[in-house]
């Protein structure tokens, strides 16, 4: 079985699991090794950016917000590819948020009532085929799907 | 960090981000291209020729550097936005705001007309 580290991420044949400290620099690490896992899977640059777009603004979310006045944070992302489609699941120990059901604020018109906030939940809904959040044992876990035939 | 270059044409600046403007590079992004407006030509034109990559931390960056170029009096305009990328920027509303053009020269040209 072929075992390659790469950005601190083990590739078990199909499958990323990577532990993730509380900091905005490891979305970086993340899309590193989302862009070597998809190319040596023979994934879509459409389907490897949807993917990343989806962890990068799910892990920012987390970073910034879920974890306000205490520190003992445990993140973990696991991606996995089988039969054309991609499952990820992302748990945190963090604030309790669902970005399945959270309501998206208004983004505005134009350029001075344009807001930014929401706009990274309504692009995961976007990019993502299937969303599933839980909370369980006091761990957010929001699984994700994504065909990447489809992704184009 | 984000490698940024620029160019200043007559009283445009053009700046270009390369590769990836993610959530771990978007300050970086955003301090340079503060910097750069307050310094030099109101007129912004940001090409994305060499952009792959970017995440709504991203698109606050440009967000931000209009307003602060259209407070000094100025506009900003993007070119050479990829397909994937200007995918984000459809989704988000702000491809009709800031308008888009195919090349650096003809997003200079719109900002002088």
């Amino acid at each position: 079985m072929a075992r390659t580290s790469f950005s601190g991420a083990v590739f078990l044949s199909d499958k990323i699991e990577m532990t993730l400290r509380n900091d905005i620099s490891e979305v970086g690490r993340v899309l590193d090794a989302i862009e070597a896992f998809g190319e040596a899977h023979g994934l879509s640059p459409k389907a490897i950016f949807r993917l990343n777009l989806a962890l990068d603004e799910l892990i920012t979310n987390i970073v910034s917000y879920a974890f306000e006045g205490h520190s003992d944070s445990h993140i973990e992302l696991t991606v996995e590819l089988k039969d054309g489609v991609i499952d990820a699941l992302l748990v945190d120990n963090g604030k309790p948020f669902n970005p399945v059901e959270a309501e998206l604020p208004e983004l505005g018109e134009g350029l001075e009532e344009r807001r930014i906030g929401g706009l990274g939940i309504k692009l995961v809904r976007t990019h993502m085929d299937r969303l599933d959040y839980c909370r369980e044992g006091g761990f957010n876990r929001l699984k994700m799907q994504m065909n990447v035939n489809t992704a184009g | 960090m984000i490698e940024m270059s620029h160019e200043i044409r007559g009283d445009v600046l053009i700046l270009r981000p390369a590769k990836r403007i993610d959530s771990s590079t978007a300050k970086s992004f955003e301090e340079q291209a503060n910097e750069l407006v307050d310094a030099g030509p109101k007129k912004v034109v940001i090409d994305f020729s060499a952009v792959e990559y970017i995440s709504s931390a991203g698109l606050r960056v440009v967000l931000t550097t209009a307003k602060r170029a259209k407070s000094a009096g100025g506009a900003l305009t993007l070119s050479g936005v990829s397909s994937n990328v200007k995918e984000v920027f459809d989704v988000s509303g702000f491809a009709a705001i800031f308008g888009m053009h195919d090349t650096p020269e003809e997003a200079v040209a719109a900002l002088k007309g």
